[in-house]
């Protein structure tokens, strides 16, 4: 009952002044990784080109798109994992510049990966791999409050105690998701890029952990960057969720209204494509089919990164990239043909 | 009869910590031109199910006496090699979720789908090459006949796995398995190959066993589904009948697991306890450990199987519960419900 309570208090904190100020800003950012094409040559490929978002304290940002559309590439980035080609971080409304704002960002933002087996060394037992961010942001002043601090986190996330000598691949997917929850919270973050950290769980376990986030998130106000490719569980999990193209935003929006409503192309073929598990709804769905497929972001297209696969392109499309737009509060879309399309 | 009728089906593997008996007597009926969905969380047996319908299985397993496997009132277990031979791919075809499973990385597409074809068809090279091009044709892959010369790398993962489709109708077999074919793709590839597997499905008329752990691509696929956990088949049903009138606490507990479609669930309720240990099953039913609503009895006794309606039966106490409750059952002065159970479970069979 109480949890019910929390949950609808920290949504309509979320939704409070839209003059407060996000805890993370990111505006124009670009990553490109440099690929060799041949002996000297090389070509930039535009992995994330030009995306802007905000984050609300508290807040839950859903991010979605095909694999190897810049998802995680924006995570990374964001985290300074990667240092940026263009754009600008803002924390708490303070934009990040110096090595100095970097190393004080990174104290309070974390990340949870998507594949508990591999982003766990499993020659490290769980309070080794607990405790190493407490040792690299020097967190504690005596051996024994690192291991109460340890203790403390693994009872957080809901994994027994004494089991903080047992080794990484002693434990359950479910079990090894937790402990990278706990890792990512030692720091006491107020701030977590999720990527993909359920998608690799049974159902039944990934709704543990899905709850976990929420609950987490009642106790601690923290805000979630979370990439996923399960529509329904992004949806659940998010207050608004952004859609992402070839490295482009194409559409952010409420996390019901882009689920009922999407306003852009390829929004709309993604998800009518969400099997539902409804069998009279799934069979009456008309899915969207695309044709072709995804562009190499090495040979991305000109204008808009969706032209190639759209059923409404036009001329214009090929031009110039469309303006990513507010349509309607809150309701951003990069497109030239809203009309046509809706 | 129907297509393909499995009686009882034990398959175990012979370990050094013991025997782990992944499957664990499942019997279930495919008829022709439908679509079976195979449910349950990793570990529960759908793979082993599938490999021992194929004999498939690592040279550890065991298909166990007293299981039968008929396809077209013909019994494959215990039938030889050689006749395997006729019915793998001529008959019954598989895909898997890695489609490099069935593919070759050093020859061409058109060589490996041309041999396909030759093998088990009487088609000579001119008419293999041929049937190949239709077959590309077929899970739409653009310009098939330059396509042919291509080596797998060139081609995205939904475009192998539409190729590996195409290897697997060539022969145009009675049942096509798909061992959770889409679960590496992306969403809107995903629904490519499921719209492919569909129209093919009613084109050809093939059946089909879906295995998923996907409850959305049952919904959208299946005519029939089995739920299974620890190896057995705990419900079985139309699917209209398992999602929405789930009789097992299992079944019922995975659908509450799931966000829903209207999306207006404030938590997820997920199944608690950790799953299964193959090694060390308890006498009861076996989901009994993890049940919120277990009874006595569940811990005591495993569950008949009980008929809810002609098209659907569930191996659960809670039914009998229910049953008791409702008047639909009724208890003998000085029965108590587990002797009525047994009987009731008996007069089912
Ligand atoms: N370190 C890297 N070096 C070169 N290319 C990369 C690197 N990381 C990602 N990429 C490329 O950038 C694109 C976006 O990748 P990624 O962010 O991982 O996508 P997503 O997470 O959405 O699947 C892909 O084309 C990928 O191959
Ligand atoms: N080669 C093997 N040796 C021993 N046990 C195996 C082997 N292959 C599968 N198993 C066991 O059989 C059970 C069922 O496996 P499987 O059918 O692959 O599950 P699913 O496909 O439902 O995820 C699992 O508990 C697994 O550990
Ligand atoms: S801008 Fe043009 S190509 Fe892009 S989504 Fe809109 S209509 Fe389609
Ligand atoms: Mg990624
Ligand atoms: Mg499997």
């Amino acid at each position: 009952m109480s949890d019910k309570l929390d949950k609808v208090s920290a949504q309509d904190a979320v939704a409070a002044p839209a003059t407060e100020t996000p805890l993370v800003e990111v505006k124009g950012l670009k990553q490109y990784f440099n690929i060799n094409t041949g002996l000297f040559k090389s070509k930039p490929l535009k992995a994330v080109d030009g995306v802007s978002f905000s984050i609300k304290k508290g807040e839950t940002l859903g991010l979605v798109g095909e694999s190897g559309c810049g998802k995680t590439t924006v995570g990374r980035t964001l985290l300074h994992l990667y240092k940026p080609t263009a754009g600008e971080i803002y924390y708490n409304g303070k934009k990040i510049v110096t090595k100095a704002d970097v190393d004080a960002f990174r104290k309070k933002a974390a990340m949870v990966f998507q594949d508990p087996y591999s982003s766990l060394n499993p020659r490290m037992t769980v309070s080794d791999i607990i405790g190493e961010p407490l040792d690299i942001h020097k967190l504690y002043a005596t051996k024994e409050e690192r291991t109460e601090k340890i203790l403390e986190l693994m009872d957080h996330v809901g994994l027994n105690s004494e089991h903080a000598s047992r080794y990484a691949h002693e434990f359950s997917g479910g079990q090894r998701q937790r402990i990278g929850i706990a890792r990512a919270l030692a720091i006491n973050p107020d701030f977590i890029v999720c990527d993909e950290p359920v998608s690799a769980l049974d159902v039944s376990i990934q709704a543990q952990v899905i709850n976990m986030f929420d609950e987490l998130q009642d106790k601690m106000g923290l805000s979630y960057l979370f990439i996923a490719h399960d529509l329904l569980v992004v949806r659940h999990i998010s207050n608004r969720i952004a859609v992402m193209y070839l490295g482009k935003m194409v559409e952010l929006a409420d996390a019901n209204e882009i689920y009922s409503h999407p306003l852009h192309p390829y929004s709309k073929a993604l998800m009518s494509a969400v099997p539902v598990p409804d069998p009279k709804i799934a069979r009456a769905n008309q899915r969207i089919a695309l044709g072709g497929d995804i562009p190499s972001p090495l040979n991305a297209p000109s204008g808009c990164p969706f032209r190639t696969r759209c059923p409404y392109a036009t001329e214009q499309c090929a031009a110039e990239m469309p303006e990513f737009r507010e349509v309607s509060g809150g309701h951003f879309v990069a497109c030239h043909n809203l009309d046509k399309a809706n | 009869m129907a297509l393909l009728e499995v009686r009882n089906l034990q398959t175990s593997f012979f370990t050094d910590a013991g025997e782990v008996k992944a499957v664990n007597g499942v019997s279930f009926d495919l008829e022709r031109g439908k679509v079976l969905g195979i449910v349950g969380e990793s570990g529960s047996g759908k793979s082993v199910t599938a490999y021992s319908i194929m004999q498939i299985l690592a040279s550890t397993a065991k298909i166990k006496e007293g299981s039968s496997i008929k396809l077209d009132g013909q019994e494959l277990v215990g039938s030889g090699e050689k006749v395997m031979r006729t019915i793998r791919g001529n008959k019954v075809a598989i895909i898997f979720q890695d489609p490099m499973t069935s593919l070759n990385p050093t020859y061409t597409i058109g060589h490996q789908l041309m041999e396909a074809i030759m093998l088990h068809t009487d088609r000579n090279r001119a008419q293999a090459k041929e049937r190949a091009i239709e077959m590309l044709r077929l899970v739409n892959i653009n310009e098939p006949e330059k396509r042919m010369t291509q080596y797998p790398y060139e081609f995205s993962g939904g475009m192998r796995q539409r190729i590996v489709i195409a290897m697997a109708l060539a022969c145009e077999p009675d049942i096509l398995i798909a061992d959770e074919p889409t679960t590496a793709l992306d969403v809107t590839i995903q629904a490519q190959i499921l719209e492919l597997m569909n129209s093919l499905q009613k084109e050809l008329g093939m059946a089909i066993i879906m295995i998923t752990h996907d409850l959305g691509v049952v919904a959208q696929m299946c005519d029939e589904v089995i739920v299974m956990y620890a190896g057995s088949i705990c419900e079985q049903g139309t699917a209209d009948e398992i999602f929405y009138n789930p009789c097992h606490e299992y079944t019922k507990g995975l659908m509450r697991s799931i966000p829903t479609v209207s999306g207006e669930e404030e938590t997820l309720q997920p199944i608690t306890g950790t799953p299964i240990d193959l090694l060390n099953m308890p006498t009861g039913c076996p989901f009994a450990p993890r049940c919120d609503a277990a009874m006595k009895i569940c811990l005591r006794r495993c569950p008949e199987n009980m008929d809810i309606n002609s098209d659907h039966r569930a191996k659960c106490w809670m039914n009998v519960k229910q049953g008791v409750e409702d008047g639909s059952i009724t208890l003998a002065s000085g029965e108590t419900a587990e002797q009525n159970t047994a009987e009731g479970g008996e007069s089912n069979e």
